[in-house]
């Protein structure tokens, strides 16, 4: 198993009474793709936040990869998400005023996985799967197209080799020309590493890449009527 | 990669980032400053004499007396007669005793009469004795040994000629210009008065007042009728205030003995408001721009708090975040302090000169001192607990949220 999740309650420590999530049992097999859609606001972000070991559960089992993530220490947390998952986010994926070949050498570093000369094959290796012109590789990243930059993101997230990759609302800021290359992308790059793959996004019509598809209030049953 | 990292974010920020080094900067420079320049006149004030137990005058308060006879600042308010200087010298008490008289000047530099005795036992600083960069103590009796700063100033070379004048006024119409002075001696600079004093023999003075000159050229032993102050070496320390008791208690004319380690303080004293509000001021200054930089860096929280989380998110550990920003904060201090610091030195550099003449100040270059060290030091640790303080406090939020 890729993710399991048993009972998690999980609520903010400034609003105690009020229960983002309740999830009585969820999981997402090795190698699957799964599409989870849902409004923005009911908590699908704490959910992710909660996959990666940012945020702790009041209570219930989160293993990721096998592993508890919330029996984790502060380090080996950090570790454990700089070794084995990637994540691409809607925006501000990149360090803005850092160049391509940086942003992707800082996840490098936290990682620790790879030589140097590895390391540069690598992102040479990812950069041209992912059409990104030479010339554009040591500008800041700011100045480039936000397409660029999602796929720069992708990059970056799998350049630690990561069994486990989320991605959260990656094409939001995307057009649907520049969405359909990116969903293409990333669906053939997931399938040829061997990548599960977590995709949260709203926009339904983007459910066709997967074959697991399911809807966020199936998961979560907190009623959410007044929640931002 | 920290380092890099530190470096292309801080590029990043430039303009911000170089408006706060320019605060810092000012403030270390004002800081360094006043600190500096404090520190120097203190200690060039103190050390403007040692190795004299007792300086004797005309009854007056000790600080006109120090401030006339040491200092050569305003005017004695009367003399002593030379017997009086006969008698005390002849105490059994008086190891030595230098006579001193002043009232002439040269070029607005004070003249003052003495005895080659003078050179022997006044001592500056940590009991420096006078030393001669050129030539040698006056022998004859229109001989004349210069400080340093008057042979500079006025470029004399030894054998040069020059005519004194009477009173002390820059520009005097009284000049002495029967008797023209030969330059014979030129004293190492000290970095006090003396450097500003032209020195001759006590029977010149007397000479150059007789109503009739007569132009011997030998140094005869002709008795001065008055003189300004006396400056006393004893046998004993400890019989310091006894003298200083019998001298101040004398009947046949009013005399005042003071003690110039004493005096000094006393004098220095006087300055402590002054000083105290430089030292005020300089605070101040050092913490609006501390406040400035903290301002700088909670204006840039908001944008950073994302690259934080998206450090965190890649796996950056809160110690890697800690860092980077110490060492940003540090980078900026850095800069500040050694821009700081360079300016100090330059402007000092251009302005020592201006300084020793129009204020009399001796201030060293040097600024490397233990309390400087001690104030760069603290200036660096306060900088940094201000920088740090956006970090920390979005530290406990995380922590809050996680537990």
């Amino acid at each position: 198993m890729a993710i399991n999740l048993s009972n998690v309650r999980f609520s903010y420590p400034e609003h105690p009474h009020l229960p983002i999530l309740d999830i009585p049992s969820w999981s997402l097999a090795t190698g699957e793709h799964a599409f989870i859609y849902g409004p923005s606001g009911y908590g699908k972000s704490t959910l992710l936040s909660i996959l990666n070991g940012l945020l702790s559960v009041n209570s219930g089992d989160v293993s990721v990869l096998g592993q508890r993530i919330d029996k984790m220490t502060n380090n080996q947390g950090d570790k454990f998400r700089a070794n084995h998952i990637g994540y691409v986010f809607q925006q501000f994926n990149l360090i803005p005023y850092l160049d391509t070949i940086d942003n992707i050498r800082l996840a490098s570093y936290f990682s620790k996985s790879l030589s140097k000369a590895k390391l540069n094959k690598e992102i040479d290796t990812l950069l041209t799967t992912l059409n990104m012109p030479i010339k554009d590789r040591y500008k800041p990243v700011r100045s480039l197209s936000i397409g660029q930059q999602q796929r720069i993101a992708i990059a970056r997230a799998l350049i630690n080799k990561p069994a486990l990759l989320i991605v959260d609302e990656p094409t939001s800021s995307l057009d649907r020309n520049n969405t359909n290359s990116f969903m293409t992308l990333l669906m053939s790059i997931v399938k040829s590493n061997d990548i599960t793959l977590l995709f949260v996004s709203h926009d339904m019509s983007l459910s066709h890449y997967f074959k697991r598809v399911e809807s966020f209030n199936e998961i979560n049953r907190v009623e959410h009527s007044d929640v931002n | 990669m920290l380092i890099k990292l530190a470096l292309k974010s801080l590029h990043d920020r430039k303009s911000s980032v170089v408006l706060a080094i320019m605060a810092m900067t000012v403030s270390i420079f004002v800081l360094l400053g006043v600190e500096h320049i404090r520190h120097q006149t203190k200690t060039s004030f103190s050390n403007t004499v040692s190795g004299v137990d007792l300086i004797v005058g005309a009854r007056t308060s000790s600080l006109n007396l120090l401030l006339y006879s040491v200092f050569k600042i305003g005017n004695a308010t009367n003399n002593i007669s030379w017997r009086s200087f006969k008698n005390i010298a002849a105490n059994p008490k008086v190891k030595w005793a230098v006579p001193l008289s002043l009232g002439d000047s040269h070029k607005g530099y004070r003249v003052l009469g003495t005895t080659s005795h003078y050179f022997k036992h006044f001592r500056y600083g940590k009991k420096h004795p006078l030393t001669f960069k050129q030539g040698e103590g006056f022998n004859r009796l229109f001989d004349v040994v210069l400080g340093a700063e008057v042979a500079k100033k006025l470029n004399y070379e030894l054998g040069d000629k020059l005519v004194l004048a009477h009173g002390v006024a820059k520009t005097s119409f009284s000049l002495h210009k029967d008797n023209p002075f030969v330059v014979v001696g030129v004293l190492a600079p000290t970095g006090t008065p003396v450097d500003h004093t032209l020195h001759v023999s006590l029977q010149a003075i007397e000479e150059l007042h007789q109503q009739q000159p007569k132009n011997s050229a030998v140094l005869v032993s002709r008795q001065p009728e008055n003189i300004t102050a006396i400056m006393l070496g004893l046998k004993s320390k400890i019989t310091t205030f006894r003298l200083q008791r019998e001298i101040n208690q004398y009947v046949q004319e009013p005399l005042s003995a003071i003690l110039p380690g004493v005096a000094l303080s006393e004098l220095w004293q006087m300055m402590k408001v002054l000083e105290s509000t430089l030292i005020l001021v300089s605070a101040l200054v050092f913490m609006s721009a501390s406040l400035g930089v903290c301002a700088m860096l909670l204006s840039s929280i908001r944008e950073r708090n994302k690259e934080m989380q998206l450090l965190r998110t890649i796996g950056a550990s809160p110690l890697f975040l800690f860092r980077l920003i110490t060492l940003e904060a540090l980078f900026i201090v850095t800069m500040s302090i050694s821009l700081g610091a360079g300016i100090l030195v330059s402007s000092l550099f251009l302005t020592q000169d201006y300084l020793v003449s129009s204020f009399g100040l001796h201030v060293s270059i040097n600024i490397l001192s233990l309390n400087n060290f001690y104030l760069i030091a603290a200036m660096m640790t306060m900088s940094l607990i201000i920088a740090m303080i956006p970090f920390i406090v979005s530290f406990i939020q995380s922590q809050r949220k996680k537990r």
